[in-house]
């Protein structure tokens, strides 16, 4: 018993035929094939599949892919434009924010997020923001940095 | 190797991959899929010890979408190894790829490849199993009395078997002097019980495996490993194939920490599967299987040791009962190697070691950054606190006595692996250590809330740099190799297999052929490759991939550059030793004007027929240089919710030259991040009764968030290793090892509360306090 589901992906429309029992993290990852968005633990408890779901962030792996239509969802491949990095990617990449870069694509896409919503965040702010999105290699010190300097 | 003036190395520099990863290109090895591919699914047993009776698969082939399902009968009679890190002699067996006895809750049952994931797990709950449940056993030291279950009778050592007694796997006994003398010669006597948790790996990245048949009845493997050239050996070891039918390709890691050091069960199920089938066979656990597939060694530990009253060591012994699990994939050498880290903290001239490695009914444990260092350490560190405090000396300066220190023995790997030390920066860390922190307000316990104090509290140590020693180990193997070449447009490929668990260690590499060859470090490629092309390499454990690994690089790449030189020489006519590389030219030295571009060398050599531009080398290390590291942190400990907090960090390392200071200060925050989970939050736990895990998800297994995270000062001391490429040593692990220490020592600080057993629970202060 699958259904027909629009969704757009990156400013991409995509028509769809899918179990609605399936999660927008596996129709972006399995039928999108936009591997970009990491599955750490398939229950929110990680962040690694944080995408952008009309501005806010997200974990992609609760949410029916259905509950997702005609909103804007934005993944870590949509992020750049034209080319041009993000100032979040510059400065992730710069100041070695990125170690194993498992949890970068979720880091980032939720720290857009804040930015969008707090373009001068404090380092409190920021830490409260990411406190979802799990790191096991850097001790966030970095991606605090990061994060800190692309909102200068 | 000389000190020398460096271009790149030393520096910052972007990690070659970090773009790829930043926008989400780069694939992982959950993210590799190929058409046709099946989905594999494992049944895992629901009780901690039973015999499989029966297995009825026949509902299960009746799904629609299962291609196979296989059971004990159906594998390979073959004991499977888990990881090439020791010598054939010495590798440990004592599983199958699935089992007629299951040892744990969560064991290899069955196995099931379908065309969905959804449609291998509907299947796994079609197969019907008999159990006859036996009864188990979850505390080390119950395991090893007469009478408790036996978990197994005997494993394999090589090729030779052995019978397993009381569930003890292993046992090792080592003394230095005298220790009865040292303790009657010592003014003070102390002895203490320490315990640890069994905190897990969890890598972000989830262990995700794809096996490809090929032509002839080859594989092609795709997968997370810290050493695809082990991954090979334990396949073909496993299914009894031909080790030349296997191909592992390297894939970036998500994180690792020690849990892909060996290579597991999904990986040589999936390969059978996907030989059964035909087909290509991806298998990827879950958060719950990471939880029941690796984690750090619990340890019980006995440390006495006697002292002078001036702070003089005379005699040390410890004690370590260390458990594995239901399985030793590495034997009993956590056990050994945590010997090996307790003679190499102090200079004593007693010591004695005695340790045994036991059994139990629970997940199967493996190594997890520092090898059964930071439990020693835990042990020591916490120990020369209350030894500081019963003499009255500062704890700085008790370590500042006692430190191993340039020229005293390092054992990087149990006893067997042993060298000299040639670089220490123990004291310059130390000392700016406690400068940083403001050690001389360390009595001050006030706050602006009486119900909390304030304490500050420190501890060294350090870990290996690789396996290497002069005189090759009977038991482990320390071995790399490269290739480098040179291309037609002047870059240079790197072809080498030290795999990259977020390390940065290939661009680590990248940096040693770029500041060898005179190169840009970004026209340097790194080519990820496969077993076929690349040379054997062990994996990328003990802090080795700077320095092992490097070492074969940075040979691999001098190589190279003779063969650049001796033909630049011809086309400038001047002799090799006025030559110099830099900036993809190679100059003659005093004439800025005379040049030729490495691009127009090797082009000039393949039309001449001189040749190629390459160098290739295989390096067993000679040495196993530590790389020392301290640890300050000043906390708050709220007494009536037993609450420790820890506000400031000063955690510094001796890495020798750091290659890149991105990477390097990534490890020792990641490190302190780590060390602090496991000195106050991470542990996993099991119901007493069936050994069912408590905690295996992140909502029950607490890790600490950026919030908690305190502020880190960084320090790197000015060391050059001698032996080390470019003087590089480690730092992976060092960074981790000494912080529970210093957090219990900073608790005690505060409030007066000695914690012995991991992790400092609110629990545990707030008994304490009362």
């Amino acid at each position: 018993m699958k259904v027909m589901i629009q969704l757009k992906v990156n400013s991409v429309i995509y028509e769809l035929k899918i179990d609605p029992a399936r999660t927008l993290l596996q129709v972006i990852r399995e039928d999108l094939r936009l591997t970009g968005t990491k599955s750490g633990c398939e229950r929110g408890e990680c962040g690694a599949c944080t995408v952008l779901l009309n501005g806010l962030a997200i974990n992609s792996c609760l949410l029916p892919a259905m509950e997702a239509e005609g909103k804007e969802i934005l993944t870590i491949e949509g992020l750049a434009r034209n080319e041009q990095l993000h100032p979040l990617q510059e400065k992730f990449i710069e100041l070695g924010a990125i170690q194993c870069g498992f949890c970068t694509p979720g880091m980032i896409l939720t720290a857009k997020a804040l930015l969008y919503r707090i373009p001068h965040p404090t380092e409190g702010e920021v830490r409260r923001e990411i406190a979802g999105n799990y790191c096991r290699c850097t001790g966030y010190d970095k991606i605090v940095e990061a994060i800190l300097s692309a909102a200068d | 190797m000389e000190k020398r003036e460096l271009k790149i190395i030393g520096g910052r520099f972007s990690r070659a991959e970090a773009l790829q990863k930043a926008t989400g290109e780069l694939r992982f090895s959950a993210d590799i899929t190929f058409p046709d591919m099946l989905h594999a699914k494992i049944l895992r047993s629901p009780y901690a010890h039973a015999i499989v009776k029966h297995v009825d698969k026949s509902k299960a082939l009746k799904l629609k979408g299962v291609r196979a399902v296989i059971m004990h009968k159906d594998v390979p009679k073959i004991p499977t190894m888990h990881q090439f890190l020791h010598v054939p002699s010495h590798m440990f067996y004592d599983s199958f790829l699935l089992e007629e006895k299951v040892r744990h809750y969560g064991d290899r049952v069955a196995a099931v490849a379908a065309t969905s994931p959804d449609i291998a797990e509907e299947a796994l709950e079609l197969i019907e199993v008999e159990y006859d449940p036996l009864s188990a056993v979850f505390d080390p030291l119950e395991a090893t009395r007469d009478g408790a279950p036996i978990i197994h009778n005997r494993a394999r050592r090589g090729e030779k078997t052995i019978e397993i007694k009381n569930n003890i796997v292993g046992v090792r006994e080592i003394e230095i002097g005298d220790v009865e003398k040292g303790f009657r010669e010592a003014d003070l006597v102390i002895e203490n019980v320490f315990r640890t948790s069994r905190p897990n790996n969890a890598p972000l990245e989830r262990t995700a495996v794809i096996c490809v048949p090929g032509p002839g009845g080859s594989l092609d493997v795709y997968g997370t490993t810290q050493g695809i050239h082990p991954m090979r050996m334990n396949i073909a070891s496993a299914l009894g194939l031909p080790l030349h039918k296997v191909n592992c390709h390297r894939v970036y890691l998500g994180g690792s920490f020690g849990a892909h050091i060996h290579t597991g069960w999904i990986e040589p199920i999936c390969a059978f599967l996907s030989l059964l089938t035909g087909k290509p066979v991806r298998g990827e656990k879950t958060r719950e299987e990471m939880f029941l597939s690796c984690g750090r060694h619990p340890m019980v530990m006995r440390l006495k040791t006697g002292i002078k009253k001036d702070g003089t060591l005379m005699a040390q012994y410890f004690d370590v009962i260390d458990e594995t699990g239901a399985y030793a994939v590495s034997g009993e050498s956590k056990m050994v190697l945590a010997g090996g880290w307790f003679l190499s903290m102090y200079k004593c001239p007693n010591m004695k070691f005695t340790g045994k490695t036991v059994y139990t009914n629970t997940p199967p444990l493996t190594a997890m950054r520092g090898a059964g260092n930071p439990q020693v350490n835990f042990a020591v560190e916490s120990q020369m606190d209350m030894i500081a405090e019963e003499l009255g000396i500062d704890p700085v300066s008790l370590r500042l006595k006692n430190h191993i220190n340039t020229g005293d023995t390092f054992y990087g790997q149990g006893p067997d692996v042993v060298c000299v030390v040639q670089s220490c920066g123990t004291e310059e860390l130390l000392k700016r250590g406690a400068e940083a922190i403001g050690w001389n307000k360390r009595a001050d316990h006030t706050t602006d809330r009486p119900w909390v104090k304030r304490g500050m509290g420190m501890a060294r140590g350090f870990h290996t740099s690789g396996a290497g020693s002069p005189k090759p180990s009977k038991f482990i193997l320390d071995y790399s190799g490269a290739i480098v070449k040179v291309n037609e447009d002047g870059t240079a490929v790197l072809i080498n297999a030290a795999a990259d668990t977020g390390g940065g260690s290939l661009s680590t590499h990248a940096a040693m052929v770029a500041e060898e060859l005179g190169l840009n470090y970004e026209d340097v490629v790194v080519y990820m490759g496969d077993t076929n092309v690349t040379l054997f390499d062990v994996p990328t454990h003990a802090s080795r991939g700077t320095y092992g690994a490097g070492l074969a690089v940075k040979k691999a790449s001098e190589k190279a550059k003779q063969v650049l030189l001796k033909w630049a020489s011809e086309i400038l006519e001047a002799s090799v030793e006025d030559l110099v590389a830099e900036k993809g030219k190679i100059f003659v030295v005093g004439n800025p004007d005379q040049w030729v571009s490495i691009k127009e060398v090797v082009e000039t050599a393949q039309t001449s027929g001189w040749g190629s531009v390459a160098g290739e080398a295989s390096i067993r290390p000679d040495a196993c240089p530590p790389h020392f590291t301290v640890c300050f942190v000043e906390v708050e400990v709220d007494t009536q919710t037993g609450l420790v907090k820890v506000l400031r960090a000063v955690t510094g390392a001796d890495v020798g030259t750091p290659i890149n200071l991105n990477s390097v200060e990534g490890q020792i925050a990641g490190g302190l991040h780590m060390g602090l989970g496991f000195a106050l939050l991470e542990d996993t736990r099991f119901d007493e009764k069936t050994g069912k895990p408590l905690n295996p998800n992140f909502r029950d297994y607490k890790t600490l968030t950026a919030l908690d995270m305190p502020s880190i000062e960084m320090l790197i001391a000015d060391t050059f290793e001698p032996t080390g490429p470019f003087g590089a040593k480690g730092v992976g692990e060092g960074a981790t090892n000494p912080v529970a220490a210093a957090v219990a020592n900073a608790a005690y600080n505060a409030v007066g509360v000695r914690i012995k057993d991991l992790p400092i629970s609110l629990e545990k202060i707030l008994k304490a306090l009362k």
